[in-house]
């Protein structure tokens, strides 16, 4: 209760709480592009809270901005520039993807990308027992293209619907011929699995695991780049026969444009010192995050790579 | 089922919970009072309450004693001062007022008091029983059965609307449907439409603006073109409270009508569309048709039955009303409507498998009904007198101040202005329509159904077990569903045509008389 | 002629020529749709032109239709009556409403609006809240003063410290020098 109270005051007045590391930065105001409850708000909540909690920044506050499926804040954060060398602002794959549609008038490369923090893998499941590889499941499809329906949490041509795609094209089926039925959250989409309406569900890592813990699903590959301790059995897709897929739905965190090097770099140097910290430990525990730690270039870099193969396969779809 | 029971009263009997529950029932009491604002605003100008409260089993509790507290309050006003707030406590007024004028208005009280838990409390069992076989059927939906039930909800909202009217509410669910299509909330809309570039518009208008600029503002607009509004419309005398107990006698009396009115109460209130006004209505209608001559000769002069029956057929209308919202994820009405909103805000998706996948709130918000009608009565009962006392506040504070709830409920949910000017020009759009004499619970079905109909029709529509629409066909579920929808979209037609029939044979059996 | 001008008709007009208009934008959408969505069975188009149809339809139906309704049971009169009551105004002339009033409200409202993230919530809502008093003729002024300035005090404790949101409390310029 009294950090809560010390949190909420730093909008009036600058507290510092007792620290258990070195201070790296007074303050971070997380400008948070979604509503409050949603993964951009436990996202920036939750880092924040750590990086508070462990004393690496002084305070955070924190500022919801929805609209625009996140653009009015990316707006908002480019127009006021000047005044926004405080602020950081979450953000994860769709960026990518709402960019190349041209939905926004803005792009990634626009902003300070300052580190990719937390990321979740895709995966593919299906109903225990109807198959028991990827290679079966491209069998049946190739052998009768309407006994396959693949059910996903996002719109048609948003990312689950890439990820299914990515893998079915690379294992040997032709995607566009894939027929796709969106859900609007995951507890839905399973059950659709359970009831026969859909054959293949393509979701996140962390969602499957669960399911898979509780028996109710069991998961094709994932898209990783090696098998995962949590489940040492499941394959990666391109071990399970779709060559080169590797998918990664990363969240991380951005600048305004323009932003000086030396903050920059001391926002960069708090995100790594934050990993070593019980407080972020106990953050990333609560969410089920998996730490996939990008920092500056390494975070431009894979953002310009992610693009490249997005866009390349958003184009070879038909989805632009 | 027990089982759940167990979780959902561990998720009730808490600290914060009861609290919760106590402050709701208060709040929903007080504002329910105000003429105009009924559970559903109440609920509205709350939810930014219950996000903010996080926890979803504790939030939809305090919705629920706010739920109650403005039915009852309500009705209170109703009685009292014979100024429904909301439509389903106008048949409480046919005989409520009365009783009040002729100097019983603290029995009328007790009597609504009674009568309201009786029937939340029938119903909460009946719920108890039904929701589990129910939830399991609902497992095997797919999406062709979503859409068929969507059908159904739509055209019961136009049977059962005002008669004569039938269009009138038509045309309203297709404006509330064509305002859920702007932006990209449906799973269908991969890019935004309707918005014209202007960024803030993408996600679309947010459910809870559009509730506030639906019920919260125009009431408020109400107020402030009409000052008379909301004021004594009966003889101008404040009514004394003064002995509110019943004898054994009238308790006798009501007994039969309670058994009666809470078990078809929540009938109706199950049947998507048919909410606690219709089943207030025909709880009414029925009992003066069964009593006997000189109890009949009362309806209306402030008859005991006459007040029992509304009072327990719209409570249990109300608690019957949340079967399909919690086993389908599809609302009844246009207040299990703002509560689906609440849930969905809480990052709880209701439909078959919430009753699995998160007992602790499935079971907490039935437990929560029993809860509140059991606050509601020992609460509240003893503390009307002062309640009514604080009808009194002033509009020039009290108009302001429901703006100002608004307006920040709505920006609260995206801290964005964009959401304030489209509750505004949502709040002039629905003052000109009331104006008009259309109804507007029926816009919130559509926007509520919309989305989720175009997501179940372009699945059904997509998969490849299908050719086209030939689920309807392949289904049975979904035929039977849509024949029960064709079957209601005939029924005012045919009910017209049968009561022209009954009016005629019994003027012709007068002449025969003569 | 006042029957064949009713409010009814009124509405229905203003509401027909709303969904002629989206009508038309549901239509135009089809140009903008990338060629997979295009062989799609649904398409991001294909409730939006069923809506339009559908809408146009049905004020047509509202602005020929008869405006009285059908005669039904007694209870229905009653509730029907009772309805009107509550949505109507208890006057039959609308130039007895307070119709300056609500404009300046709903500007009010607006202004509210627009400057409510720059001025910060707390003077913000002052100002609503005592010029919506005086908009609406009361001219108590110490007991105005006291609730416009309790009440958004009150309600900003509540959702920072109770809701835990973020809102802005004071002028933006002002927290970013007391910020440093």
């Amino acid at each position: 209760m009294l950090k809560k109270l010390a949190v909420g005051a730093a909008a009036l007045v600058a507290t510092s709480s007792a620290a258990s590391a070195e201070q790296l930065v007074d303050s971070i105001h997380f400008l948070i592009p979604g509503g409050a409850g949603g993964g951009w708000d436990g996202t920036a909540r939750g880092t924040g809270e750590a990086l508070t909690g462990a004393g690496i920044v002084g305070s955070a506050s924190f500022e919801n901005m929805s609209g625009g499926g996140g653009g009015v804040a990316i707006g908002h954060l480019i127009e006021n520039a000047d005044s926004m060398d405080g602020t950081l602002m979450v953000n994860s794959t769709p960026i990518v993807i709402r960019s190349l549609q041209g939905v926004f008038p803005y792009n990634f490369s626009d902003l300070t990308m300052i580190a990719g923090t937390i990321g979740d893998y895709g995966a593919l499941v299906v109903t225990p027992g109807s198959a028991t590889t990827l290679g079966d499941l491209v069998a049946a499809y190739t052998a009768d293209p309407s006994s396959i329906a693949m059910g996903g949490g996002s719109v048609p041509g948003g990312m689950d619907h890439l990820i299914g795609a990515m893998v079915m094209n690379a294992a040997g089926a032709d995607a566009t011929k894939v027929a796709y039925l969106p859900f609007d959250a995951g507890g839905v989409a399973l059950a659709a699995l359970l009831s026969g309406e859909i054959e293949v569900l393509s979701t996140g890592l962390g969602e499957a695991l669960a399911q898979a813990k509780a028996g109710e699903v069991d998961i094709l590959c994932i898209t990783s780049d090696a098998r995962v301790a949590d489940a040492p059995d499941v394959p990666t897709c391109a071990e399970a026969g779709a060559d080169g897929v590797y998918f990664v739905n990363w969240r991380g965190f951005f600048g305004a444009p323009g932003l000086s090097d030396d903050k920059a770099d001391a926002y960069r140097a708090a995100i790594a010192a934050m990993y070593a910290t019980p407080e972020w430990e106990a953050v990333r525990a609560r969410n089920g995050w998996v730490e996939i730690h990008n920092p500056g270039d390494d975070f431009v870099s894979f953002l310009e790579n992610q693009e490249q193969i997005i866009g390349d396969l958003m184009t070879s779809m038909g989805f632009l | 089922m027990l089982d759940g029971i167990l979780t959902g009263l561990s998720a009730a009997f808490t600290f914060q919970a009861i609290g919760l529950v106590v402050l709701g029932c208060l709040i929903g009491s007080f504002i329910g009072m105000v003429p105009g604002l009924g559970p559903m605003q109440v609920i509205a100008i709350m939810i930014p309450v219950a996000v903010g409260i996080g926890d979803p089993s504790v939030a939809m509790i305090m919705l629920a004693g706010v739920y109650y507290g403005a039915v009852f309050g309500g009705s209170t006003s109703s009685i009292l001062i014979n100024a429904p707030g909301v439509a389903s406590t106008v048949a409480t007024s046919f005989d409520g007022y009365p009783m009040a004028r002729k100097g019983f208005a603290g029995k009328a009280l007790t009597i609504a008091a009674i009568s309201s838990f009786a029937g939340g409390t029938i119903g909460a069992i009946l719920l108890t029983l039904a929701a589990k076989p129910l939830a399991d059927v609902a497992l095997l939906f797919q999406s062709p059965e979503y859409l068929a039930v969507m059908i159904v909800g739509m055209t019961a909202v136009a049977a059962f609307g005002e008669r004569g009217r039938a269009y009138k509410a038509v045309l309203m669910v297709i404006f509330g449907m064509i305002l859920a299509s702007i932006g990209e909330g449906s799973q269908f809309a991969n890019r935004p439409r309707f918005t014209f570039g202007y960024v803030p518009l993408q996600d679309g208008i947010s459910s809870i603006t559009l509730i506030m600029g639906l019920f919260a503002v125009p009431e408020a607009f109400f107020l402030i073109l009409d000052p008379k509004r909301g004021q004594y419309k009966g003889d101008g005398q404040s009514k004394e409270i003064n002995n509110m107990r019943i004898n054994a006698q009238e308790a006798k009396e009501m007994a039969p009508v309670i058994g009666r009115q809470s078990i078809l109460g929540f009938l109706i209130g199950v049947m998507p569309g048919a909410g606690a006004t219709i089943a207030s209505l025909m709880g009414y209608a029925m009992e003066r048709n069964i009593a006997p001559k000189a109890k009949r000769e009362e309806f209306g002069k402030g008859s005991l039955r006459g007040l029992t029956a509304p009072e327990t057929a719209n409570n249990a209308a109300s608690t019957g009303s949340f079967v399909p919202m919690l086993t389908l994820g599809i609302p009844g009405s246009g207040t299990t409507a703002i509560l689906l909103v609440a849930l969905i805000s809480l990052g709880v998706q209701p439909g078959p498998a919430l009753i699995n996948d998160n007992p602790d709130i499935f079971w907490g918000i039935i437990i929560s009904m029993y809860f509140g009608n059991v606050v509601l009565l020992i609460l509240n009962y003893p503390l009307i007198p002062y309640i009514a006392k604080l009808l009194a506040v002033p509009r020039t504070f009290l108009i302001p101040f429901v703006l100002f709830f608004s307006m920040v409920g709505a920006y609260l949910v995206s801290q964005n202005p964009t959401e304030l000017y489209t509750m505004i020009v949502l709040g002039v759009v629905t003052t000109l329509l009331r104006l008009a004499k259309f109804p507007i619970a029926p816009i919130v079905i559509g926007f509520i159904l919309g989305i989720r109909m175009e997501d179940n029709l372009g699945r059904a529509l997509t998969d490849p077990d299908y050719t086209g629409f030939s689920f309807i066909w392949e289904r049975p579920m979904t035929l039977v569903f849509l024949l029960i929808a064709a079957a209601m979209l005939f029924y005012p037609m045919i009910e017209g045509r049968l009561a022209r029939r009954d009016r005629k044979k019994a003027r012709d059996s007068q002449v025969n008389q003569d | 002629m006042s029957r064949l001008l009713s409010a009814d008709r009124i509405v229905g007009v203003i509401l027909l020529i709303l969904c002629c208009l989206f009508t038309y934008f549901a239509f135009d959408l089809a140009k903008t749709i990338p060629p997979f969505f295009k062989n799609q069975p649904m398409r991001v188009d294909t409730l939006p032109r069923i809506l339009g149809v559908a809408g146009i339809i049905a004020s047509v139906v509202t602005i020929i239709a008869p405006t009285t309704g059908a005669k039904s049971a007694p209870e229905h009169k009653q509730l029907k009556e009772s309805q009107d009551r509550m949505a109507d105004l208890s006057f039959a002339n609308f130039g007895q409403a307070k119709w300056g009033q609500l404009v300046a409200m709903i500007a009010l409202m607006i202004v509210y609006s627009t400057y409510l993230r720059a001025g910060g919530f707390i003077p913000s809502t002052f100002f609503l809240l005592l010029f919506g008093s005086i908009i609406l003729g009361e001219r108590r002024w110490v007991a105005m003063v006291l609730v416009s300035i309790i009440a958004p005090l009150a309600i900003w404790l509540l959702v920072t410290y109770v809701l835990d949101r973020t809102i802005p409390p004071l002028p933006r310029a002002l927290m970013d020098m007391m910020r440093g």
